[in-house]
C-alpha cells in the first residue's frame, strides 16, 4: 500500500475504486455542508476486506439546507429509507434518528446520517481529516480516534477493524495521541495492547 | 454430555477462532503493503463489488 501525506490529509493514489466507494463518492458529492464519515468504511477505504451494510456519517445541517440536500439527493437517484418527505426527514435528524439513504431500488448499502449530539461526536467532527483518493475527497475520522473507538465499540467485527487500521498506519500514526484517545474512551489498556500487539513500551512517548 | 464442558470448549473455539483472526489480520497487512495501491484495490474490488451485486434488488421498500 502506497500511503501518502500532507499535514493531516492521506493521499491514497491509484486506488481501483470498489461499487462501495463509488457510491460514497457520488452521495458525498451532493453534500455542501459539513460531514465525517467514520467507522466501517474508513477501514474498507484502507483495505480492510469486507462490505458492510451502512456508511455511518455525522452531518452539520440546518433546515433549509437539509431541504436543499433532499432535492438534490431524490433528483440523482437516492432516497431516505425511513422517512416520508424531507420535513420528516429533518424532524428525525433532530430528534437523533438516523437518517438512512441508499440509492432507488436498493436497501444496502445505505449511508446512515445522524446530527452529532455527544461530545465524542463532536470530538470527530472537530478533528475530521481529509483521504484524497482516485481525483476525488472525502471527510473521514482521524484515524488515532478511530482505531480507538472501534475499540471502545469491542465488537470482533470492531477489533478487527482497529488493528487493521493500526496494522496499516502503524508506521505514520502519533502514538501519544493514540494512547490519549483510548485513555479518554477508558477503553482497558490490557485490551488494546493485546488487540493491537503494541510492542513493549510503545506508548511510553 | 458433560454441559459445562461442552460449554467451555465452545468459549475455546470462539477464543481461538479470534486469535487466528488477529493473526489473520497481521498477515494481510504484510501482503497490502507488499503490494501497489493498483494491486490489492483491484482484489478488493472484486471481492467487494461480488458481495454487492448478489444482493437482490428489492424498490423502495416503504
Amino acid at each position: 500500500m502506497e500511503l501518502e501525506f500532507s499535514g493531516k490529509d492521506i493521499i491514497l493514489k491509484d486506488k481501483e475504486l470498489n461499487s462501495l466507494d463509488k457510491k460514497v463518492i457520488k452521495l458525498v458529492n451532493l453534500i455542501d455542508f459539513e460531514y465525517v464519515i467514520i467507522s466501517g468504511y474508513v477501514a474498507i477505504l484502507f483495505g480492510r476486506s469486507r462490505a458492510t451494510e451502512d456508511v455511518d456519517m455525522f452531518i452539520r445541517v440546518g433546515k433549509e439546507e437539509f431541504y436543499a440536500f433532499y432535492d438534490r439527493i431524490s433528483k440523482n437517484n437516492f432516497y431516505i429509507i425511513n422517512a416520508e418527505n424531507k420535513e420528516e426527514g429533518y424532524e428525525f435528524l433532530k430528534e437523533g434518528i438516523a437518517l438512512r439513504i441508499a440509492e432507488n431500488g436498493e436497501f444496502i448499502p445505505n449511508f446512515e446520517l445522524k446530527l452529532p449530539k455527544r461530545e465524542i461526536d463532536r470530538l470527530t467532527m472537530k478533528n475530521k481529516i481529509k483521504v484524497k483518493f482516485s481525483n476525488f475527497e472525502i471527510n473521514t475520522s482521524e484515524i488515532e480516534l478511530q482505531i480507538a473507538f472501534k475499540l471502545f465499540l469491542g465488537s470482533e467485527k470492531d477489533y478487527l477493524d482497529s488493528k487493521h487500521l493500526y496494522n496499516t498506519f502503524e508506521n505514520y500514526l502519533d502514538k501519544k495521541k493514540l494512547y490519549q484517545y483510548i485513555k479518554l474512551l477508558g477503553v482497558n489498556m490490557n485490551v488494546a495492547e493485546r488487540i493491537l500487539r503494541l510492542k513493549p513500551g510503545e506508548f511510553n512517548g | 454430555m458433560d454441559r459445562r464442558r461442552f460449554l467451555k470448549e465452545l468459549r475455546d473455539i470462539k477464543k481461538e477462532n479470534f486469535e487466528q483472526n488477529l493473526k489473520f489480520m497481521d498477515l494481510y497487512a504484510k501482503f497490502l503493503k507488499s503490494k501497489t495501491n493498483k494491486e490489492w484495490s483491484r482484489q478488493q474490488k472484486e471481492f467487494i463489488n461480488s458481495i454487492y451485486a448478489s444482493l437482490p434488488k428489492k424498490g423502495n421498500l416503504l
